[in-house]
């Protein structure tokens, strides 16, 4: 091939589609180049060595020929981690989809995202041995943790408009004002308020060590709170609702 | 005036290039084909893709494709009529009947679950399968879908739904290809592999 460049890279597996006959168009997440687009060819035949290294969810090591179309070939690969746990149940199966979503929808083309890199491995890596239960809060930490890398964090001190603090009531998740607002200002429907307690509880969720965040245990009615206020902020800033909450939402309760 | 193709045989191009995998050169190429072919062949084409789009459609109570309201393998009654394969693709059944193992009956989801293409068991035949399994004949079904991500989510998700009706359900094997290296099988393979070790 003349022109072609390789590269070996790391990398998680965030998208994957079956294309002709045998074939599979991959997305994968490195460090060094980020989101990187590839073919890889025969893998659905048994025999193929790349099958297993180019599944979604995986976590590994690729050898791309980058030519000069926007789809590189991955000519090499080996599994590192398989991720196996995430495939083995429903829900587990709905986060990661979400997540890798998420990360697809924010990542720009061939351009390195170490810190990001860093957060996707790492919640993905927790996403296979955590309870069920805690599943939910991984979401909303990582929602918030990617708004922060990608400069859209949330201002959660006071009212963006008159500057009211968090304790002198009812607030709404404004993606416009770029942080909360206050009832008063911003006239909003009564089922997206966002009370003191989900105010904060985000801002831990912006501070705290992923290795902490299961010893912190937000009540029910907080976590739908912050779920429907990171949805509508996502969908602002990512500019697309996610197909897989959509579609999962019907069946099990992400 | 710059020549073009008879109007007929741009037409005929279009038609092509609407294919899979067909490229504007090669309808081209194709096109050519069929005027220079003899007209046997060629009617004998069109006739095939009339008679198909016409005569086959989904069978009432499995879904594979057939010309008939009922597909043979539903009426066979030589067949285990308490087993059940559920596969993906009717191509899936053809498959199975190769092996020459199988005797049992065939569900047909025309589809797996993908939350990340917004797949969800609405648009398959999920509907169609648990009522089917609601009459009581079946008592094991088998979950014949692809070991990837996909086919994991939807072997789960019927699992959870037809478990409560008191119907075995199982799954098939992951293991190394026949004729295959261990060398090149990944390491998510050969543990499910081991796991499901036969004694000798």
């Amino acid at each position: 091939m003349t022109g072609s460049r390789l590269q070996v890279l790391e990398g998680l597996v965030i998208r994957s589609r079956e294309y002709g006959e045998a074939d599979r168009i991959i997305i994968v997440f490195t460090k060094e180049r980020g989101r990187v687009s590839a073919i890889a060819k025969g893998v659905r035949k048994g025999k193929s060595s790349l099958s297993g290294a180019t599944q979604l969810f995986s976590y590994s090591r690729l050898a791309f020929a980058f030519g000069r179309g926007s789809l590189a070939t991955v000519t090499q690969g080996e599994t590192i981690n398989s991720h196996r746990g995430l495939r083995e149940s429903l829900g587990r199966i709905a986060y990661a989809s979400y997540i890798s979503e998420l990360l697809d929808y924010s990542l720009p083309e061939n351009k390195p995202q170490e810190s990001l890199f860093i957060l996707g491995a790492s919640v993905f890596a927790v996403l296979e041995v955590i309870p069920e239960e805690d599943m939910e809060i991984l979401a909303r930490f990582f929602e918030l943790r990617l708004l922060a890398i990608l400069g859209y964090k949330p201002q959660l001190d006071f009212c963006s408009v008159c500057g009211r603090g968090v304790m002198g009531g009812s607030f709404v998740l404004s993606p416009y004002r770029g942080g909360i607002v206050c009832t008063g200002c911003s006239g909003s429907a009564p089922d997206e308020l966002l009370s003191p307690g989900a105010i904060l509880s985000m801002k831990k969720l912006l501070e705290i060590d992923l290795r902490q965040l299961f010893n912190f245990k937000p009540g029910s009615e907080i976590k739908r709170e912050m779920e429907q206020a990171t949805e509508g902020y996502l969908r602002y800033y990512l500019e697309k609702s996610t197909k897989a909450k959509q579609t999962l939402r019907e069946y099990i309760n992400i | 005036m710059v020549y073009y193709y008879p109007e007929s045989m741009e037409n005929l191009i279009q038609q092509l290039t609407r294919l899979p995998g067909i490229g504007p050169k090669t309808a081209q190429r194709l096109a050519f084909h069929l005027l220079s072919t003899n007209e046997v062949d060629a009617f004998g084409l069109a006739q095939a893709i009339a008679t198909v789009r016409k005569k086959v459609k989904r069978c009432a109570v499995c879904a594979n494709l057939t010309d008939e309201e009922i597909c043979p393998v539903c009426r066979d009654n030589n067949r285990d009529r308490q087993l059940l394969c559920v596969v993906e693709q009717p191509k899936d059944v053809l498959m199975m009947e190769k092996t020459r193992e199988y005797r049992g009956l065939y569900h047909v989801l025309h589809g797996a679950i993908s939350p990340m293409e917004g797949v969800g068991p609405n648009q398959l035949t999920v509907g169609l399968l648990l009522e089917r399994l609601k009459q009581g004949e079946i008592t094991e079904v088998v979950m014949v879908t692809n070991p990837n991500v996909e086919g994991e989510a939807t072997a789960l998700y019927l699992a959870s739904q037809i478990k409560p009706m008191g119907i075995k359900v199982t799954r098939i094997a992951h293991g190394v290809p026949v004729g295959g290296d261990l060398e090149y099988a990944d390491e998510a393979t050969l543990a499910k592999a081991y796991a499901g070790r036969n004694e000798l």
